[in-house]
């Protein structure tokens, strides 16, 4: 079976951003290029994935071929990719699969969302149609009311507080506030995180992710060309993937992911790892409670004691076990939506191959983790990635 | 003098030949509908209790220009209206209704009505108007008047399938990709709240952005039915109550919001 290499990684910085689809995609598609060590050039492309949810409408059909006839890669084979905010996640599944099943040597996965070129009406209305939209919504709920539900429920359930989703959203601001590429670069207290405008009860501002403009583009390469672009790759150790039902009532309990679960542990299993081994995790953190919950579907804390884990401070940089969202997470990264998934995997591989900023760095990284979850959890990617290929 | 009493979320009173039903807030004295109440969602909430009692309305005459006659026969399964009926439905102009085999009905009103803040009934009431306006384009989801219709029995009147076990809302195929049988049973009314929050307007869906303001918020349950389903439902009438987990609600049919025209109506909270 062939093995998968990242070769190069790129992406915009997240935020507000000043250019439109095109300019964004074809901004982090270059970045990703330049990244790569050594004789890359884009007409050795056979595939490109592209993760979006098509945010706004304004490109809904034939996303792909737009962006990447602006980007060098004209005439290969595209699709957009969409699950909701896991969009780009399963575009790089995708990009993976089809080195693995031989079709393709070098393969594009990548994500774009532009979000803030719309009205607010206009951002609840695309930010609330990946949900069930004829049960849930005429409920009233967008995705803070759906992940506050999972909060207070959790909150009922175990040993935990709003305080401790206050150390989560604290936690990652302070990693995000060195990362140049982060929509939100600003240290908050534990005070002013407390103290948030209430979004939806209990989960204050400072529990939920920004909506953010942004573009991210890995280059993965088979084995057997690995040594034409670079003497130091990063190995896509695995790839798990998994589905869920998409309305909470239809689950068994919404105090937890079953499809992180699930998906979690195929990436693992792949891999021969387990929790124990990863040294950094991008997890899907659209809220606070969502990082919680994944930390506990992730095996990184037992069940019910996801809130222990974060009142510890265990997913701070250079302090527990595991880094839990070394780029500030979505929660200060940012999150557009379809860009996220393949977003991660650019922090992880500059992170495992040690180039991001030096302050922020996770010392003696080998193995590094994406999370990437669509919706409240109808559908996850897990990836594993790894400095050696046979970790 | 009739007594009044509760009924999912209104006040009642009847005897054999007379049923009255009114909204139970008012203005100055005077009765007005809460903010997702009208008369239909009286007359619907009116025809349960009847049937409760084990009365059949052989015919009944209705006002058609203030009752929403497809969703009330939907939600109460009466099949058939005539111009002259044994039983007439009468809308009063005081957020009160009535049925009754008589023609000349006295109205009688509750007298432990709440006090609904006049400024916000004012601009509740048009919020519905702008947002009911066919000039008005949602920024909702989109859900067509046939994908309505086609869940409006299930929706107002809670029925579930059965496969196993009670399923709710109703599902296509089971896990061995056998068509699951049409919804049957009618899950309790009762409920109990598992879990809870309150939305900021700003947090709120955007079908519900010309009233969430007004209401300063919106509130959603999580709730689970003695038959082992769960749902998640609007609170109706939360204006001087917050949920708690464990507390009882009850499932009502009221407005949910408006879209291309038209009111579209669902099941609520009304917490006990």
């Amino acid at each position: 079976m062939v093995d998968v290499a990242i070769i190069g990684a790129g992406q915009t910085k997240y935020g507000n951003h000043a250019s439109g689809l095109k300019g964004m995609w074809a901004e982090a598609a270059k970045n990703a290029f330049e990244s790569v060590d050594q004789n890359f050039h884009p007409s050795r492309i056979d595939e490109a994935f592209i993760g979006s949810v098509a945010f706004g409408g304004s490109q809904l059909g034939n996303t792909a071929a737009l962006l990447t006839e602006h980007s060098a890669m004209k005439g290969i084979s595209v699709r957009r990719v969409e699950n909701a905010c896991a969009s780009s996640g399963f575009a790089l599944r995708d990009a993976w699969m089809a080195i693995k099943s031989g079709q393709a040597d070098v393969v594009v996965a990548g994500g774009i969302e532009k979000m803030n070129d719309l009205t607010p009406e206009r951002k609840r209305f695309w930010l609330g149609v990946s949900g069930d939209t004829e049960w849930e919504r005429l409920a009233g709920l967008t995705f803070p009311g759906t992940y506050a539900l999972m909060a207070r429920r959790y909150f009922h359930e175990f040993d935990s507080t709003h305080d401790d989703l206050v150390n989560i959203s604290v936690k990652n601001h302070m990693h995000g506030f060195e990362n140049k590429a982060a929509h939100l670069r600003k240290e908050v207290s534990f005070e002013k995180a407390k103290s948030g405008f209430m979004v939806a009860d209990p989960l204050t501002l400072y529990d939920c992710c920004p909506t953010s403009d942004g573009a991210s583009c890995v280059v993965l390469a088979a084995d057997h060309v690995v040594k034409e672009f670079t003497d130091d790759p990063l190995w896509l150790l695995s790839s798990g993937a998994a589905s869920d039902n998409l309305a909470l009532h239809d689950r068994p309990s919404i105090t937890q992911l079953l499809a992180t679960q699930k998906a979690s542990r195929s990436a693992y299993s792949m891999a021969g790892l387990s929790p124990s081994d990863i040294d950094l995790a991008e997890v899907h953190d659209c809220f606070t409670i969502a990082e919680l919950l994944a930390t506990e579907d992730l095996g990184f804390a037992g069940r019910g004691e996801g809130g222990k884990f974060a009142r510890q401070g265990l997913g701070r940089r250079n302090e527990g076990d595991v880094c839990i969202n070394p780029s500030g997470g979505l929660k200060s990264k940012g999150h557009p939506l379809g860009a996220t998934g393949t977003g991660q995997a650019v922090e992880v591989f500059k992170q495992l191959k040690g180039t991001v900023e030096p302050s922020r760095l996770v010392r003696d990284a080998e193995i590094g983790m994406t999370h990437n979850v669509g919706g409240s959890g109808a559908t996850c990617a897990v990836h594993i990635f790894g400095r050696e290929r046979n970790a | 003098m009739l007594e009044f009493s509760n009924w999912q979320g209104y006040k009642v009173s009847f005897n054999s030949e007379n049923f009255h039903i009114c909204s139970p807030w008012q203005i100055k004295n005077s009765p007005v509908f809460g903010p997702d109440s009208d008369y239909t969602t009286l007359a619907i909430s009116l025809l349960n209790l009847i049937n409760s009692k084990n009365i059949e309305l052989d015919s009944i005459c209705i006002d058609e220009s203030k009752v929403d006659v497809e969703v009330l026969k939907v939600a109460t399964g009466i099949k058939e209206l005539s111009k002259e009926g044994h039983w007439n439905l009468v809308c009063h102009d005081s957020a009160s209704l009535s049925i009754s085999k008589s023609n000349s009905i006295d109205v009688i009103l509750p007298t432990d009505l709440m006090d609904f803040d006049s400024e916000k009934y004012k601009q509740i009431n048009a919020a519905w108007e702008k947002e009911t306006s066919m000039e008005n384009v949602s920024q909702g989801a989109y859900i067509s008047s046939q994908q309505y219709t086609e869940s409006l029995n299930s929706r107002l009147n809670l029925l579930a399938q059965f496969d196993d076990k009670t399923i709710w809302p109703p599902r296509q195929l089971n896990d061995e990709g056998s068509v699951i049988d049409n919804p049957k049973i009618r899950l309790s009314s009762t409920c109990q709240i598992e879990s809870w929050t309150k939305l900021s307007a700003a947090g709120a869906p955007s079908e519900f952005s010309i009233r969430a303001p007004i209401l300063d918020g919106i509130s959603t349950v999580y709730v689970s039915f003695e038959e082992g389903t769960y749902g998640v439902f609007l609170l109706t009438d939360d204006q001087n109550i917050q949920p708690v987990i464990g507390m009882k609600g009850e499932i009502v049919v009221r407005r949910i919001y408006s879209q291309e025209g038209q009111i579209r109506y669902g099941t609520k909270v009304q917490l006990n």
